[in-house]
């Protein structure tokens, strides 16, 4: 995330929000996805750059604001936003199927723009409703595509076969492609997507409309396929994103509201509910849970059977919260089974990074540092 | 990590144009408005040389092959006009949205799509044409009364050719431009009305669509003015450059 240099932005700290003025200029100095200063130098092992991408459609719609972001090499992003946040918008701005506004889109270095056909040959895409032309098969479309990529035919033709093989299209491979399901769709987009041997994949929703057996296996893809490429997956599903993406960049009306790993993301939610599964006779855990219930940490303390359930209060430091319970636990002589925290993270951490984005109310003129 | 660098030698730079090439031109001969354009055009020939050839045997009035070959062209140009432009007016706004996006998010320069779909569209148009003003040539030639000339007949076909060639360019340019194709095809004919309207104020030397249909009955015996044909070709060879050229920008710089 690029600061802007000489101005005023703001920084948030848990629930405070601090204004910052900032009129130092970074020369040769970028803020990483993940917070730290990394020289400009290292921007070689930038895939995708973003800088002030902003797009007005029309001077009717503000579909993305003020969009700076820098993806490294190997990395898996996940965008998150809700329906109109601008995902798309800016998936189609990093492929080139749009002109910016405002602003520009870096893409293995070079810019990026409608005729930037030897960039795109390094990408693979899939759209969000991906569509075929009518009367192909899965082998005609994929020699389309491998021929729109500029594949000589002792190229493609070996490769749009493994292909078919791999997605599991064999069988109906000379089948026209107008009688397929949805599941078959999205298994041929992605042999399309894969046909180039791309350094790296933007996928606009893979998993929408899959039963799920298909979006396991989509996830299954998407964790082998990011050992050697970059990978930009937009998703409304945030359990998806949790589960194959490391970092996250949420979009929120057109604008970046978090940039960061998905660590960074989960980190900002604050955790305060618990679950304990606890070993011991019934009786010491009823006293303990009494003796627990009375310090001032805990919002509130249920136990059934064996299973102590816990809320603490907002202001309060995790670990001194925990360390207390632990010690009364053990003067109890009550052995602890296990512990976790309740609650989708990522999707509680992203909702609450939407709610917080709204809550600025006329705040929002400024920047909110994203990472 | 794999680099792009060691297979960036594979590709082929004209391998996409060729692919867009091929892909339209088997998508057109299989619209329904194309293969109505054909059926059409043939059955029309077919009546009226039947027609013509019968009159000619039963009644033995002489049928002049130049009068037959001109009405059938005239058949070619306005009879079938609309269809020529509702085949090439949807060339690309038709495609627009999701379908253009699985093509243009590939290894395709915008010029490179463009050219493709309207040398695609070109080559069914003039070949379509050429193929039944042939069969109408050597029809008249066989059967009625002998009074073409053969390089008459060709020059003809080329004054046609020239004029359809800056029609279609203009239909596909249009469709590059707008998102409709509703809208694309009223466009064409206003400025099809509009350009013909206002060229027929020009003097008669200078060949405009109008002129070059009077002249052809002239043309297809072999009467010719070698010079203002020539214009003829410069000039709708120059303005459909230069139309493309204005489409072919204009496409590379809108968002799909």
């Amino acid at each position: 995330m690029l600061i802007p240099a000489d101005s005023i932005f703001v920084i948030a700290i848990g629930r405070f929000i601090r204004v910052t003025y900032t009129p130092l200029v970074f020369e040769s100095v970028f803020l990483t996805s993940g917070g730290g200063l990394v020289p400009a130098d290292q921007s070689d092992n930038l895939v995708v750059e973003t800088y002030k991408l902003t797009k007005i459609y029309q001077n009717k719609q503000i579909a993305l604001n003020d969009v700076s972001l820098r993806i490294e090499r190997g990395t898996v992003l996940g965008l998150l936003g809700s329906n109109g946040a601008g995902k798309t918008t800016l998936l189609r701005l990093i492929i080139g199927l749009h002109r910016p506004t405002a602003g520009w889109v870096n893409v293995f270095g070079k810019n990026m723009t409608p005729n930037s056909a030897d960039l795109r040959r390094k990408i693979g895409y899939i759209p969000t409703n991906p569509q075929f032309p009518k009367g192909m098969t899965p082998i005609t479309y994929l020699d389309y595509m491998a021929r729109l990529f500029g594949l000589p035919q002792d190229v493609r033709k070996p490769r749009l076969a493994s292909l078919i093989r791999a997605v599991d299209l064999l069988g109906a491979s000379g089948t026209p492609i107008s009688g397929f399901s949805s599941g078959m769709i999205a298994r041929l987009a992605v042999a399309a997507s894969l046909i180039n041997e791309p350094d790296l994949l933007i996928w606009d929703e893979p998993t929408h409309g899959l039963d799920p057996e298909a979006r396991r296996s989509m996830l299954e893809l998407i964790k082998s396929l990011s050992k050697e490429k970059t990978l930009i997956v937009s998703s409304h599903n945030l359990s998806d994103i949790d589960e194959v993406c490391d970092h996250a960049a949420v979009l929120s009306h057109g604008q970046l509201i978090f940039y960061g790993s998905l660590q960074d993301l989960k980190g900002r939610m604050r955790r305060n509910h618990f679950e304990l599964d606890l070993e011991g006779d019934q009786k010491s855990i009823t006293k303990a849970v009494q003796i627990i219930r009375t310090l001032s940490e805990f919002k509130s303390v249920q136990v059934k059977q064996k299973k102590l359930e816990i809320y603490l209060n907002d202001d309060v430091v995790t670990t001194t919260a925990l360390a207390n319970l632990f010690m009364t636990l053990t003067d109890s002589k009550i052995n602890l089974l296990g512990i976790k925290s309740i609650g989708q993270q990522t999707e509680e951490a992203f909702l609450d990074l939407v709610e917080q984005e709204e809550s600025r109310g006329f705040a929002r003129i400024y920047k909110q540092q994203a990472a | 990590m794999n680099s792009g660098t060691a297979k960036t030698e594979q590709y082929q730079k004209w391998l996409p144009y060729w692919a867009v090439f091929q892909s339209d031109m088997q998508q057109t001969v299989n619209t329904w408005v194309y293969r109505l354009w054909l059926l059409a055009s043939i059955l029309v020939l077919a009546g009226f040389f039947t027609y013509r050839f019968g009159v000619y045997k039963e009644a033995g009035i002489i049928q002049h092959g130049s009068l037959f070959f001109l009405q059938s062209l005239r058949w070619t140009i306005l009879g079938s006009m609309t269809l020529v432009v509702v085949l090439t007016t949807g060339c690309i706004s038709s495609e627009r949205g999701t379908l253009a996006d699985s093509v243009l998010s590939r290894g395709i320069s915008r010029y490179q799509y463009f050219m493709g779909k309207w040398h695609a569209r070109l080559t069914t148009v003039l070949g379509t044409f050429l193929l039944l003003g042939t069969i109408t040539i050597v029809g008249c030639i066989f059967f009625l009364h002998e009074d073409l000339s053969f390089k008459g007949c060709l020059i003809a076909l080329a004054a046609i050719c020239a004029l359809l060639f800056t029609v279609v360019t203009c239909c596909v340019t249009v469709s590059a431009i707008l998102n409709s194709t509703a809208l694309g095809i009223v466009t064409v004919w206003v400025l099809l009305y509009g350009v013909t309207l206002g060229l027929s104020y020009f003097p008669s030397v200078h060949l405009s669509p109008e002129v070059t249909l009077q002249a052809l009955p002239y043309m297809v015996k072999g009467e010719y003015d070698i010079q203002a044909l020539g214009r003829l070709y410069i000039w709708t060879l120059g303005i459909s450059l230069g139309i493309s050229s204005i489409g072919m920008v204009w496409f590379a710089r809108r968002d799909i």
